[in-house]
């Protein structure tokens, strides 16, 4: 699904990025971890095209997508959510899902028609509002949600996408444990027709859900394998385990 | 899903129905000022379009309305064109300036882009200034009107021009209150919102803001054919900034992304200006300060604070409660 190559970014001569190569197959769920400053946000924006990488190639079903606008990106099967809730503050929660289902669908070049009567653009977004629990919120103003229920519409905005490889930055990041653990229900519950990769801090999270992970240090891949593998790689455990105990 | 204005329609049934029935019964001065209340509502509409909608602070929107005027002065003065298809043609010139011009300053936001607005739009002025053909700074007069006679309309009586005014200036609301519920309205508000999110969901943004300013454009340049059908003078004060000014000031005094608030907007800035003009010749002084006292005490605009009290009053529960 997808294929990453030789990954370099720099920013002056801090460089965030050091040859990451990275290869995701379909449906499957990963994960990157690393202390802070690694590089994983910046892996991303580097996926996502609101960085352009000084070398490398990244490749999402087969398909050059390293120079696409991030916008061409989306449409070719890539999405994201943000570590910091980036939303329609001033929509209710089904306004922006049925915002984000127009612009799926093409249905954002409509003009001669009603968005408030356009009935499947607000049954598709009632179905995502409801995929992530907030189907009793979607008349709520968003910036009235709470910040748990914003960090749920932030996925759902992401799903609306319809997206072949879902990346999620953070996503129980500031929650509390309740809402985190909420949130690690509803991307376990993510249809397996979706490839997952997500940055987590929560180590519970990112070793229930994933079934492969990547360490990265420094902009580089410090090593890679499954949860159980990780846990007990004493590198991992001296660099980015070793912080928490 | 779309939240009501029961405060819309009355207000615009008093607007434009006071307009279109101060231009059956009124004299001659005040069917001036109707007529030009009428042709700034249009102007000051697409530039509502613009700022309170797609996000998109123009500072020289009256660049446009040049366009439109000095394509109708050229093509029905100096190429002999039939007016009634000048104006199309100054309407599509607007179109297709909104598309080059757009292109160029949707690269850039915020202060820049108020800054490359304004510098365009003065550019235009510029030339229009020194422009021999059109008289220079003098402008240039002996333009013609519509000639509606053979539907039995005759435009260049005042009386039925500034009825025919009010009737386009009610239409060009109902253009931009049809696009803005749309889709695409809603696209363009989600770009204002927020730019960043959107783009994620995979939209080409700057083609939106493109699309969005060719429109506001065409508009401003139908205005301009009205204002000079109006004055029968082409004169390039039509693009100058202080234009541009004046919309911005009667789109952010009455509320802007309202539609209702630019037109509040303009009928208080003309009617109060030729009021206190017949007191004191500096009425730019009181103007400013009614302003200034109407952006403090309403910083969301005369519509704005007027529909945020009448929804706080009817529907408390509406936007819904904050959760737990």
């Amino acid at each position: 699904m997808l294929e990453i190559g030789e990954l370099r970014k720099s920013f002056g001569s801090l460089v965030v990025t050091d040859g990451v190569s990275l290869a995701i197959a379909a449906g499957a769920r990963e994960a990157v971890i690393g202390p802070n400053g690694a590089g994983k946000t910046t892996l991303f924006n580097l996926l996502s095209g609101e960085l352009k990488p000084d070398s490398g190639t990244i490749r999402l079903a087969g398909r050059d997508i390293t120079r696409l606008p991030p916008d061409r990106r989306v449409k070719a099967g890539l999405a994201r959510s943000f570590q910091r809730n980036n939303l329609f503050l001033d929509m209710t929660v089904a306004e922006s899902l049925a915002t984000a289902v127009a612009v799926r669908t093409g249905e954002s070049l409509v003009f001669w028609r009603s968005f408030a009567a356009s009935r499947h653009l607000h049954a598709q977004a009632e179905a995502l509002a409801e995929s992530v629990g907030l189907a009793d919120r979607r008349d709520a103003l968003v910036r009235h949600l709470s910040y748990g229920s914003q960090r749920q519409l932030e996925i759902a905005m992401a799903l609306a996408a319809e997206p072949a490889l879902l990346l999620l930055d953070e996503p129980t990041a500031g929650m509390s444990p309740e809402e985190t653990r909420a949130m690690q229900r509803l991307i376990a519950g993510l249809p397996r027709s979706l490839t997952l990769l997500l940055i987590e801090h929560d180590m519970d999270v990112v070793f229930d859900i994933a079934e492969r992970i990547t360490v990265l240090d420094y902009g580089r891949v410090l090593v890679q394998g499954p949860p159980a593998e990780i846990r007990r790689s004493p590198i991992v455990r001296q660099i980015y385990l070793g912080e928490m105990a | 899903m779309q939240r009501r204005d029961p405060l819309a329609l009355p207000l615009l049934a008093l607007l434009f129905g006071g307009l279109f029935a101060t231009g059956l019964y009124a004299g001659a001065y005040w069917l001036t000022i109707v007529t030009e209340i009428a042709i700034f509502t249009i102007f000051a509409l697409s530039v509502d379009f613009l700022v309170g909608y797609a996000g998109l602070v123009t500072f020289g929107h009256a660049g446009f309305m040049g366009v439109g005027a000095y394509a109708l002065a050229y093509l029905s003065h100096f190429a002999g064109w039939p007016v009634g298809l000048s104006i199309l043609a100054g309407i599509a010139a607007g179109a297709l300036a909104g598309i080059l011009i757009g292109w160029l300053v949707t690269r850039v936001s915020g202060v820049f882009f108020i800054m490359v607005t304004l510098a365009v739009s003065m550019m235009f002025w510029a030339w229009a200034s020194r422009s021999p053909v059109f008289g220079r700074d003098d402008g240039l007069g002996g333009m013609k009107r519509m000639n509606l006679r053979a539907i039995g309309i005759d435009l260049n009586d005042p009386r039925t021009f500034a009825i025919v005014c009010v009737i386009a200036a009610a239409l060009i609301y109902l253009l931009f209150w049809w696009l803005v519920r749309s889709p695409f309205g809603q696209i363009l508000k989600g770009i204002k919102q927020n730019e960043n999110r959107i783009r994620a969901q995979g939209l080409p943004v700057q083609s939106y803001k493109v699309a969005a300013f060719a429109v506001a454009s065409a508009v401003a340049a139908f205005a301009g054919t009205l204002h000079l059908q109006n004055t029968k003078f082409v004169h390039p004060e039509v693009a100058h900034w202080i234009k541009s000014g004046e919309s911005l000031i009667v789109v952010i005094v009455g509320g802007a992304g309202t539609l209702v608030g630019p037109v509040i907007g303009t009928f208080l800035f003309f009617v109060f200006h030729r009021v206190v003009e017949s007191f004191t010749q500096n009425w730019q002084i009181w103007m400013g300060l009614l302003f200034i006292a109407i952006v403090l005490m309403a910083p969301e605009g005369i519509y704005g604070r007027l529909r945020s009290l009448t929804r706080k009053r009817a529907a408390p529960s509406r936007e819904g409660a904050p959760d737990a």
